[in-house]
């Protein structure tokens, strides 16, 4: 009796240690192969026909990527490491766990993954504790570094809440704190007016109104789709618009009952990278990127070549034999990922949030860069952007 | 007559080899141009209209001749020193920022950041010489002393690259983050070079290619994050180094010998270039981001003077 429960007790450890050794001490090859998904109904790549003229969607960033992967290839003297991208595509969202998972059959560690929110949050829940580490390169949703985080899930592209945030220490730099906000009828629409609402709580902005609008030629629809209307009978220093089909926002500016700038969807956007961003090395980014793709470099491209060049400088720096140390490297304090914006990045331990400043841009320039001066923290300015520690709702 | 020579061999006894103009020449890098101070009582004495953002700049050997380099206008400019006027350019350079010249004046060797080349000219003829592929975002270079060797410095690839120039065969080194700019000691058995994100100096032994030292600044006061070294100096006898530490507003101080630092010099706002003046008493450090330049005893470590200058000072030259 006794020693059945020994060896039932040796069994369970011998299974519990080979469990724990397969999801972790995977010895790392000389060659790095990256995989790359995306999901072929990602709606945010469709073309919109709205009443107007169609609005083009952003590409894909996969140039990103592939750019990345060239250049962290010609240090392999040094890195004594090559990497290889394998892409693929998901049918839907709902698909993209089994792409994932077919990759990782054939020894793919290190992911990066272009997918709308839902998608990825799918993705992060189903890979909970094996043996991938997953870049977001592409969705922006809160809850994604907030109640739905994964250990597995890095995200690069910064969060609603960082672009919110940003907006908000720019109007009040800028002394313009009385906002009109106005919402489109997406999900996403509701969801950057949130992330807009909350940053304005925090910084003490004023939302003097939030209306919301629809993008209609219906008679019937004229309150909600009259810009007149919707930017009449209020006193506001900016519009902030939130429309991520971008329909409406496009005939806003210069249209607003009071002459007051908009920003959010249109006018001032705030974004982790744009083509006319002209310090700390940006422009030879963006040439060797419009080079390459023939097209300029967007935030997801940015995104992409940054989440190459930070497993490649963790495997670089850390000497990593394992991906678990690998891993660990990536995520821990040492890291300083040179992104061309200026400080040095790396990832948030309490969310896996890439921290990074945020540019405030028009179409053709850059006006600011957040964090504004000013904006202090007890420890890195530029956790003043996005929900730092004390606020997170991210339990690993 | 007799007398006369007798004071003109007085008067060279007491000169110093070149006999120079005793200005300082400020680049300011949106200012599209060099300010010009008195190099004793640090006046303004002139400004030296160049192509747009004037960044490095190197005297001639006989230091007749100013290089500056233009990124604006995609050219070298070259000053008359004495005149304080650009007479000359070498055109068709993209986007210039740092370069080196051989000792005797005839080649100049620059990095083409766009391009991730190194590019060699001569002087005489201003035609390009030949280009050697580096890493991303080539930056810093500098010769050794009998000019064999070329060092630049890739701040894309995280890269040191030392170049035969003869041969053109390259070997690389990897580094800390963002590798910027070089010194050597004296001795010519190290070679330091700032890498900006990572806040460091790392140490390169001339001998083997390999670092072998790295140094972390903080001054007290600031975040890590903050510091981003740049521009640094190695003093004549190799005792001391200077290294501007850009958004951490301090230069600091190390002895060479100990690779430790000893102190931190409180200077203006993002300290860039830093050039000893001749007798290595004093130090002039450009702080780009506060339009000035803090004269400093390289003694005592004390500021003697802040002196402004034109927009987003970017480096300094000296001639006495």
């Amino acid at each position: 009796m006794a020693s059945r429960s020994m060896n039932r007790a040796a069994v369970t450890a011998l299974v519990f240690w080979l469990l724990s050794a397969a999801a972790q001490a995977a010895p790392l090859p000389k060659t790095i192969v990256i995989g790359y998904v995306q999901v072929a109904d990602d709606e945010r790549y469709d073309d919109r026909q709205g009443p107007g003229e169609t609005v083009i969607s952003p590409p894909r960033p996969l140039p990103g990527a592939e750019m990345s992967v060239d250049e962290v290839n010609t240090v392999a003297a040094v890195s004594g490491r090559t990497y290889q991208l394998d892409h693929d595509e998901a049918e839907s969202g709902d698909a993209l766990p089994a792409k994932v998972e077919a990759l990782a059959a054939k020894g793919t560690h290190w992911f990066l993954v272009d997918a709308p929110d839902d998608a990825m949050e799918k993705l992060a829940k189903a890979e909970r504790g094996k043996d991938v580490m997953l870049f977001n390169i592409s969705a922006t949703g809160d809850a994604l570094r907030g109640a739905a985080c994964e250990p597995e899930l890095l995200s690069v592209i910064p969060s609603r809440a960082m672009l919110a945030d940003a907006l908000a220490q720019f109007l009040l730099a800028r002394k313009w704190p009385r906002v009109l906000v106005l919402r489109g009828p997406l999900a996403p629409d509701k969801a950057d007016a949130e992330a807009f609402a909350h940053a304005a709580k925090r910084f003490g902005l004023t939302i003097v109104d939030t209306r919301d609008f629809i993008v209609s030629n219906d008679p019937r629809h004229r309150d909600q789709d009259n810009i007149a209307l919707l930017t009449g009978d209020a006193s506001y220093d900016t519009v902030y618009v939130a429309d991520n089909d971008g329909t409406f926002a496009r005939s806003l500016p210069y249209a607003t009952i009071d002459p007051r700038p908009v920003i959010g969807a249109t006018g001032l956007v705030p974004t982790a990278w744009t083509w006319t961003w002209d310090r700390y090395g940006a422009p030879q980014v963006s040439h060797r990127f419009k080079k390459r793709a023939g097209r300029d470099m967007t935030d997801t491209d940015w995104a992409a070549w940054l989440a190459v060049r930070a497993l490649d400088d963790a495997l670089r720096e850390s000497h990593a034999t394992t991906t678990e140390a690998a891993d660990r490297y990536l995520v821990g304090p040492q890291m300083n990922i040179d992104g061309a914006k200026g400080p040095p990045l790396s990832f948030r331990a309490w969310d896996h949030q890439l921290r990074q400043p945020i540019l405030l841009a028009t179409p053709d320039a850059v006006i600011a860069d957040a964090p504004m001066p000013g904006f202090l923290h007890q420890t890195n300015v530029l956790d003043t952007l996005g929900y730092d520690q004390p606020e997170t709702q991210c339990k690993f | 007559m007799k007398q006369g020579l007798i004071v003109l061999a007085l008067l060279a006894l007491a000169m110093p080899a070149f006999a120079g103009t005793n200005r300082v020449f400020v680049s300011n890098e949106r200012g599209n141009g060099l300010t010009v101070l008195d190099a004793t009582d640090y006046s303004t004495v002139g400004f030296v209209r160049t192509g747009a953002r004037p960044r490095g700049m190197l005297f001639s050997p006989d230091h007749k001749l100013l290089y500056v380099a233009c990124g604006g206008v995609n050219r070298i400019d070259i000053v008359d020193v004495a005149g304080m006027k650009v007479i000359g350019h070498i055109p068709h350079i993209d986007d210039p920022e740092t370069f080196d010249l051989d000792k005797k004046g005839e080649r100049l060797f620059i990095s083409n950041e766009d391009a991730g080349e190194l590019s060699i000219f001569d002087l005489a003829s201003k035609h390009l010489l030949k280009s050697i592929k580096v890493g991303l975002e080539p930056e810093g270079v500098l010769l050794n002393p009998d000019d064999t060797k070329v060092y630049v410095a890739s701040e894309g690839s995280n890269l040191v690259s030392v170049i035969d120039i003869a041969s053109s065969h390259r070997l690389d080194i990897g580094t800390d983050t963002r590798p910027r700019r070089f010194a050597l000691t004296p001795d010519n058995r190290e070679l330091w070079v700032s890498t900006e994100l990572a806040g460091r100096v790392n140490i390169i032994d001339v001998a083997t290619n390999k670092v072998t030292g790295r140094i972390d600044f903080l001054p007290p006061g600031m975040r890590k994050e903050d510091v981003s070294p740049v521009a640094l100096v190695i003093d004549k006898s190799g005792t001391t180094a200077f290294v501007t530490l850009g958004r951490a507003n301090h230069v600091g101080v190390v002895d060479v010998k100990s690779r430790q630092v000893t102190d931190y010099i409180l200077v203006g706002q993002r300290p860039w270039g830093i050039t000893f003046d001749k007798t290595q008493k004093r130090l002039f450090v450009a702080n780009g981001a506060s339009d000035d330049v803090s004269i400093i005893d390289a003694a005592s470590h004390k500021v003697l003077k802040s002196v402004p200058v034109g927009h987003y000072p970017y480096g300094v030259a000296i001639d006495e």
